[in-house]
């Protein structure tokens, strides 16, 4: 855009662009004054934004003593239960926080095997690479640690899939089946997912396609880090076999009666 | 006549009991610039207010992924990183912006002559020297390849 103020006679004359505005001296002055102002806080957030999230987050930090009291074991499993998004915040605050807690927790993502989530090679890379986190993502990530760990420390049971009918067609048990597993509370399921390899995987993105089980792809857009969900989406299996998927769901079936058990010896 | 102008969405408008005016915030710089030269400011003024907002912008800049960060740099001209560090030598931000630069980059704009003194105006330098990095860099906030963050906020 062409600007331009030519003065004449106690008149200022605007060109911006195409439009022209004519302005006396002392509405020019207020006009600059304005600008001025804008100018130098357009980045800004409102007053108080900061202040809030401080606030909020000086609430959440008695989390931080609750995951210290987890064994590793259960602080393990709160990683694979949490969104994965959520981590490198997580990590960055508790480095400054708590640096013991902070090794722990990489200790513990690195011992996650699953080709579902990010190594702790390509997680650390992140780390020093990504965008700086605000501390509104800090205490998003830590909202939602809270049930994650009450549910460890308690152990709830929500694993009921009710079992397949014996006596109904292939194609109907396994609807019944993926429906129920993909109505499962969504890290118990990020739980049976990760014991999958990424063939298996593909294999039940395919079945669940073929099957129009619609649940189960919203789960997994908010289970998985976008860029693994469309790299399954663009490279999922146009045909599988109905014994390959037998197999698969024998397979996701004891999953779920291991993590039933798992969770009952919590309970005890 | 008056003109009321405000930020939306990143641009700046200019409103008036009609019309809205849009333009981009580099814009709106140069017209301040402008408005400050027709009305007999002291140049120094208003080379206060471009270090000022430029100062906003390379703090948020520093806040990128440093990928984003060092690409970003990598595409601007010797002239805009000679005129950036000119403007901000021996300050804290001069030697953040230095350190996302190679070292034969560093030398090469230390022999720039806009590095050296100012030779052009306040006008001038915004138009022909920072114009070009700041339209790139509102590309790719536009694209949402990069977000700008505030300079002031509270980071990990």
């Amino acid at each position: 855009m062409d600007i331009s103020v030519n003065t004449s006679a106690e008149e200022f004359e605007l060109s911006l662009g195409t439009c022209r505005a004519t302005l006396d001296v002392s509405q020019a002055k207020v006009l600059r004054d304005q600008l001025s102002e804008v100018l130098l806080n357009t980045l800004y957030e409102q007053p108080g934004y900061w202040q809030n999230l401080s606030a909020r987050l000086e609430s959440l930090k008695g989390l931080l003593t609750r995951l210290l009291d987890l064994d590793n074991e259960q602080l393990m499993q709160v990683m694979r239960n949490s969104h994965q998004p959520h981590w490198l915040a997580l990590v960055r605050f508790t480095q400054k926080e708590q640096p013991e807690l902070a090794k722990r927790l990489l200790k513990a993502i690195g011992q996650i095997k699953s080709s579902v989530f990010t190594s702790l090679e390509e997680f650390t890379n992140q780390l020093n690479a990504e965008p700086a986190s605000s501390v509104g993502e800090v205490v998003l990530a830590l909202e939602a640690l809270d049930p994650l760990l009450r549910q460890v420390t308690q152990g709830t049971d929500e694993t009921s899939v009710k079992p397949a009918d014996n006596n109904s067609s292939f194609n109907t048990r396994a609807t019944t089946f993926l429906t129920n597993l993909s109505d499962l509370p969504q890290s118990n399921l990020r739980l049976i997912l990760k014991s999958l390899s990424a063939k298996e995987l593909s294999l039940l993105f395919a079945a669940c396609r073929s099957l129009a089980i619609t649940r189960f792809f919203t789960q997994l857009q908010s289970i998985l880090p976008e860029k693994n969900y469309q790299q399954l989406e663009s490279k999922q299996q146009a045909r599988f076999e109905e014994a390959q998927l037998r197999n698969l769901l024998a397979k996701l079936n004891q999953e779920l009666k291991d993590l039933k058990q798992l969770l009952k010896n919590r309970k005890k | 006549m008056s003109l009321v102008p405000r930020v939306n969405n990143g641009q700046l408008e200019l409103q008036d009991q009609s019309l809205t005016l849009q333009m981009n915030l580099h814009e709106g710089l140069l017209l301040t610039a402008t408005l400050n030269e027709q009305l007999g400011v002291a140049e120094q003024q208003t080379q206060k207010l471009i270090n000022g907002f430029y100062l906003n912008l390379l703090e948020s800049l520093m806040l990128l992924g440093i990928r984003e960060r060092q690409l970003l740099l990598s595409e601007a001209s010797l002239e805009t990183l000679a005129c950036l560090l000119r403007r901000f030598k021996g300050k804290p931000i001069a030697k953040k912006l230095r350190e996302n630069l190679s070292q034969r980059r560093i030398s090469q704009v230390e022999e720039e002559a806009l590095y050296l003194q100012a030779k052009l105006s306040a006008t001038e330098e915004l138009s022909q020297v920072l114009a070009p990095f700041f339209n790139h860099l509102n590309r790719q906030v536009k694209e949402g390849k990069i977000r700008l963050q505030d300079p002031k906020g509270i980071y990990f």
